[in-house]
């Protein structure tokens, strides 16, 4: 199963270990990272699979704020 | 002193001449016309009395319809004012209620003019938030603080949050 990784900064080598140990006990499926990366997001994660996005990014929860204040 | 009695009969008898003669021709017409007079002024006075009666019948007849007429025209300005009165009342009450109207109306579009304005710089204020926000993380989120976020974040992923 094939996971894109976007991040601010490039991950280390523990790190996307650590990930990939982490999503194949999450998805019990044997994990292929996809890793980019995007200065826009700020800081943070957004993992990315066939069927979900999980975006843990700063500039997503920016954007949330910003939705919230403008629908005010 | 001597009396004839030829001298006396004719006297008598000239007397009688004279009064048949004025009773003839004198004493009726005389009488006719003095009767005639007095008609003519029984009827005067009765026409005089008709008068004065039907005077008396015209004058409270008069005074009747004068009364009538004051007491209508009475009535008529009475109702002439009440319904002038009315009609200020009502014109006034109007006026009023248009004025109150044109003041909702003002106020109600003045409070959703302020109420939009609001709302807009609301909504600029926080794009110019959010915008500053933005910039400043970007300045200033150090690599060690980006790395650490994404160390928890790892840490903390969970079955519910990857949608698995």
């Amino acid at each position: 199963m094939v996971v894109t990784v976007e991040s601010s900064i490039s991950l280390t080598a523990d790190q996307k270990k650590f990930l990939v140990s982490k999503l194949t006990s999450i998805y019990k499926k044997d994990i292929e990272l996809n890793v980019k990366i995007d200065p826009k997001i700020i800081g943070g994660l957004r993992l990315t699979t066939d069927t979900n996005t999980t975006d843990l990014t700063i500039a997503a929860k920016l954007n949330t704020l910003k939705l919230s204040l403008l629908a005010e | 002193m001597e009396i004839h009695i030829t001298d006396l009969l004719f006297q008598i008898i000239n007397f009688s001449i004279l009064l048949f003669v004025l009773g003839k021709f004198l004493y009726k017409p005389i009488l006719k016309v003095l009767d005639e007079r007095a008609t003519k002024i029984k009827e005067g006075l009765e026409a005089a009395e008709k008068n004065v009666k039907l005077q008396g019948e015209v004058e409270t007849e008069k005074k009747a319809i004068l009364t009538a007429a004051k007491k209508e025209a009475d009535t008529i300005v009475k109702e002439a004012k009440k319904e002038a009165e009315a009609l200020t009342s009502a014109a006034a009450l109007q006026a009023k209620k248009d004025a109150r109207s044109t003041l909702e109306k003002e106020k109600s579009a003045m409070f959703a003019q302020l109420a939009e304005e609001k709302q807009q710089l609301q909504k600029n204020m926080s794009a110019m938030v959010i915008k500053a926000t933005e910039q400043v993380l970007k300045d200033s989120v150090s690599l060690k603080v980006q790395k650490d976020l994404v160390d928890k974040q790892i840490k903390s992923l969970t079955s519910s949050m990857v949608g698995a």
